[in-house]
């Protein structure tokens, strides 16, 4: 029975697969709490460095993503919450709602870098505040009309940035 | 009377640090106010960027560390900011008043207007504001197009001539694209 226990302790601390810390949590209970509490959680999970590094690794061995493969390995920890709309919630995308969540982050020291809705869809994505740590800590918060979905992405995001940029382009026109 | 003087030595050097970190960049030569958007807002499409010169300066550092590439464009930089407003029948009439406000407002000062495209349902102006050495340190482009977009963009810092068009296509910022400079200073379209 404890060799079970120990098992699962292990595979939880290797991988890092474990709950949401509190900053994330204290993060989504006022945003989540700017919608009137009209979600309810799907799932939310964390993601440390050691099964980001192993998911690498898988990239790696394919051959042909070695920038997503380094870019992985710059990251330490994501943190996931996907929260279902109760139905009949009456709270809707729209640019006030956006700056009021603004409020909020830059009450935990976030600032947006891009900010964008579209018909009833509703996308943010905000950095450290502080310049010296402007690129070790992302903020991604997306809403629809069936779900609110928030990422926490930390590490050397430098290349991930780089890469919405190089790769994606980073589109200023919808 | 050491542990004063140390003190003081340190106060200052901190309210440097400070200020350097906090610098204004609306007091920079090529900001640009657009004035209050916020009527705008209520648009159904609406984008807004922020990016200001920490995050300019730590992404141009990737390029100096590696390979020059995209990333070196953003070296100089001190903003890049855009809004972007879907137009429909109903913002049609004032967005056009709000670039031909813009476009009042700068005529006339250290801004020159290098681009001017007026069709029947389009309207772009690309504006650049030069340096004593004939450097670029501000564009700025407002554009209409009806039934799609209009935008509204602003770029503070040295912006390097040579890849301005690698700028506004990696953006995908309207009318930099097919911006020309020639060593005279003179840009063209």
């Amino acid at each position: 029975m404890k060799i079970k226990y120990f098992i699962i302790s292990a595979l939880l601390f290797l991988t890092g697969c474990i709950g949401v810390n509190r900053q994330f949590s204290e993060v989504k209970d006022k945003i989540l709490g700017k919608f009137g509490n009209d979600f309810k959680t799907e799932f939310q999970f964390s993601v440390g460095s050691t099964l980001i590094n192993i998911s690498s690794l898988v990239v790696g061995l394919e051959g042909s993503h070695e920038y997503i493969d380094n870019m992985m390995r710059e990251i330490s920890s994501v943190q996931v919450g996907v929260y279902n709309r109760i139905k009949g919630s009456n709270n809707r995308a729209d640019f006030s709602l956006l700056q009021t969540i603004d409020e909020e982050m830059s009450g935990n020291g976030l600032k947006y870098i891009v900010r964008t809705i579209n018909n009833d869809e509703m996308t943010a994505v905000y950095v450290n505040e502080d310049p010296g740590e402007v690129l070790h800590k992302m903020f991604v918060i997306s809403l629809n009309d069936d779900e609110l979905v928030i990422v926490e992405v930390n590490g050397d995001l430098r290349q991930v940035i780089a890469y919405a940029i190089e790769e994606q382009n980073f589109q200023i026109k919808m | 009377m050491n542990k004063l003087f140390l003190s003081i030595i340190i106060a200052v050097l901190f309210t440097f640090t400070v200020n350097a970190q906090t610098g204004d960049v609306t007091k920079e030569p090529g900001y640009v106010d657009f004035g209050n958007l916020t009527e705008f807002e209520n648009s159904t499409g609406v984008t807004e960027v922020m990016i200001e010169e920490d995050l300019l300066s730590a992404l141009a550092q990737i390029s100096d560390e590696e390979d020059p590439n995209i990333m070196s464009v953003l070296s100089g930089l001190k903003l890049v900011k855009a809004f972007v407003f879907e137009v429909d029948d109903t913002n049609i009439d004032k967005l056009l008043s709000k670039i031909n406000s813009i476009d009042s407002k700068l005529s006339g000062t250290d801004w020159k207007r290098i681009v001017k495209t007026r069709k029947e349902n389009e309207a772009a102006n690309v504006y650049i504001k030069l340096n004593g050495k004939k450097q670029i340190i501000g564009l700025a482009v407002t554009s209409l197009d009806a039934g799609d977009e209009a935008a509204f963009v602003n770029i503070v810092g040295t912006i390097d001539l040579a890849t301005i068009g690698k700028l506004g296509k990696q953006f995908n910022i309207p009318h930099l694209e097919g911006i020309k400079h020639h060593k005279d200073g003179k840009d063209e379209n």
